[in-house]
């Protein structure tokens, strides 16, 4: 094999992969030093990793086409994955992009990269993300921000941007990350990826620092639809060490995902992209999208969500008043970084203030505000109250359709420093994703067109633990739409170079 | 506030915070409008209160935290060194 065509498998879907392994055409060694290839070549860059564990990887590639061997394979053995720096890996520094834990080991693995473990993937390394997944852009890391691959000059999106960029420039066969409010989602349509958001419960939090545990889910980034649906169902199930796991039994994603959008009811709400001052290129790529999703044979109904603008408000009351619990633990005491002062109280405070960045602060004084005494009924009871009407419309909206389909951003990815000292209009631009997070539904972006040159994508989201359903219609726009990320990198005549 | 969250902050920081904080609130107040009479909190559907099985699983070992805490772990005994949560300044 030429030089050139080793590095494309770095390029491959994770299924494509995977056959080529499983037809011996290649091996995983082969297949990491194309990823790790990849990532010298392109990391410096776009700076989308924050630790990469070459050795480990390698090591893990050598059992991994063992495995093969001895007949042991699952559809994920040998593949290089790459980790949001919030999942927890035994032995491999976890910063959260946080200088609060920017030497930190931890001494055990979350449960999600346990699955992975297991199934023979192979871990690469850690991607950047916004400090303590709290972003959406990833220039809110400690380090350094990450770059879009389609264009350097913006952000790749955030909180998980990093895992983003490299599933496009070839840094991993898929990677995690992790969805509170968007992280997921907004990125994947940034960088003209996959990415889904899980049912609420449907894959354990387990090693996902915490940021706001009622909101919290790991999610997968991937080229495809088909991919994504491989790598859930790899991740879900009960996890007794998660409470908040649910017990609800874990189909096959991929069963039925080729059965199309015939039959198939789409739901759309009337004039939510004209109240929501969509850019007109976005509104576009989603009228195109709805087009397609007609042409497929969907049928398409128009449902209300009467709720969904004050989904920002109440999410950013409820979101800093659980992180603000959540960042409590970071106190210096018994791991982390640790800046001593005179007394215990100071060594809070100076740890605290020296340890964490600004947007970290800002949520946590957010948070402590509306939880103090005087201010919860105003603020969170409040917004928790909302927060059941906006699950409530959601539910009736969905009884009228089986997927709704939405935009994920009001804009392409924007430019690096373009919203960074306007905190209120980072967080305005969530208004499609956050309600989705607060209803606890499963919802996919995927990419449905261009901007300006830039991927855009759509949004599809499903009744609770029916992921299935929503990947079955993510496939049909997929190949409906012909906007993945191979189409995108076969019309550029190959990589990013 | 941030006293309660036990974030030492600068004079710059307090002011920019201050500002940016009033104009996010003031946007919150929208939601003093909706009318929530008789709606409760929300509560994920998927929360039953179930009880884990009472099997014991293995914990992190000493030389686990040991690893993470470093200098501020006594290994040999097996406590976290601190400082005094009360004394002379006590709050």
């Amino acid at each position: 094999m030429t030089r050139r065509a080793a590095e494309s498998l770095a390029d491959l879907p994770l299924e494509a992969a995977a056959m080529s392994l499983d037809r011996g055409e290649t091996t995983a060694v082969e297949l990491v030093e194309a990823v790790l290839t990849r990532i010298d070549r392109h990391d410096p860059r776009y700076r989308a990793f924050l630790t990469v564990d070459r050795g480990g990887a390698r090591a893990q590639a050598r059992e991994a086409d063992e495995r093969r061997v001895a007949g042991r394979s699952t559809p994920l053995t040998g593949l290089p994955v790459a980790l949001k720096d919030n999942l927890l890996t035994r032995g491999l520094r976890t910063t959260c992009a946080s200088r609060m834990l920017d030497s930190f080991v931890p001494a055990y693995d979350a449960t999600v990269v346990s699955a992975l473990r297991e199934a023979g993937a192979v871990i690469v390394g850690k991607t950047n993300l916004d400090e303590f997944a709290m972003g959406g852009s990833t220039e809110g890391s400690a380090f350094f921000p990450t770059r879009n691959p389609w264009d350097p000059g913006r952000v790749p999106g955030g909180s998980s941007g990093g895992s983003a960029a490299a599933v496009v420039f070839g840094g991993c066969s898929f990677a995690l990350g992790s969805d509170t409010g968007g992280s997921v989602r907004q990125p994947a349509s940034f960088c003209g990826v996959v990415g889904m958001k899980p049912t609420y419960g449907r894959v354990s939090r387990w090693g996902l620092v915490a940021m706001a545990s009622s909101l919290d889910q790991v999610g997968p980034l991937t080229r495809t639809v088909r991919d994504n649906a491989v790598v859930l169902g790899a991740l879900s199930g009960h996890d007794p060490r998660d409470s908040t796991s649910a017990r609800e039994g874990v189909p096959d994603f991929l069963e039925g995902i080729e059965d199309g959008l015939e039959g198939m009811t789409v739901g759309v709400v009337p004039g939510l992209l004209e109240a929501q001052g969509v850019a007109p290129g976005v509104a576009e790529v989603f009228a195109a999208a709805q087009g397609a999703c007609r042409r497929s044979g969907a049928r398409i109904s128009e449902v209300e969500l009467p709720h969904l603008e004050q989904g920002v408000a109440v999410y950013y009351v409820i979101c800093p008043s659980e992180v603000s619990s959540n960042m409590a633990r970071f106190d210096g005491l018994r791991y982390g970084t640790q800046v001593p002062g005179p007394d215990l109280w100071e060594t809070y405070r100076r740890t605290r203030g020296a340890g964490f960045g600004p947007e970290v602060k800002r949520r946590i004084l957010l948070g402590s505000f509306g939880l103090s005494a005087g201010y919860y009924d105003a603020y969170y009871k409040k917004a928790s109250q909302v927060r059941t009407l906006i699950a409530a419309g959601f539910r009736r909206a969905l009884s009228r359709c089986d997927v709704l389909l939405l935009p994920v951003t009001p804009t392409p990815a924007f430019r690096q420093g373009e919203l960074a000292d306007d905190p209120l209009r980072l967080y305005l631009a969530d208004v499609f994703t956050v309600g989705v997070s607060l209803a606890g539904l499963p919802a996919v972006s995927l990419p449905a067109g261009s901007v300006d040159g830039l991927p855009q994508g759509v949004q599809l989201v499903g009744r609770r633990f029916a992921e299935a359903t929503v990947y079955r219609a993510a496939r049909a726009l997929e190949k409906a739409t012909a906007a993945s990320l191979a189409d995108r990198l076969r019309e550029r005549q190959g990589d990013l170079g | 506030m941030a006293e309660l969250a036990r974030l030492h902050l600068t004079d710059p920081e307090l002011e920019r915070f201050g500002h940016e904080l009033s104009q996010i609130l003031t946007h919150f107040a929208t939601l003093s409008g909706v009318d929530t009479e008789g709606v409760p909190p929300f509560a994920h559907a998927s929360l039953e209160a179930e009880l884990a099985d009472d099997q014991p699983w293995p914990g992190l070992t000493r030389e686990d935290i040991a690893g993470m805490a470093g200098s501020r772990f006594a290994a040999d005994g097996g406590l976290f060194v601190l400082q005094g949560v009360f004394g002379d300044t006590d709050r």
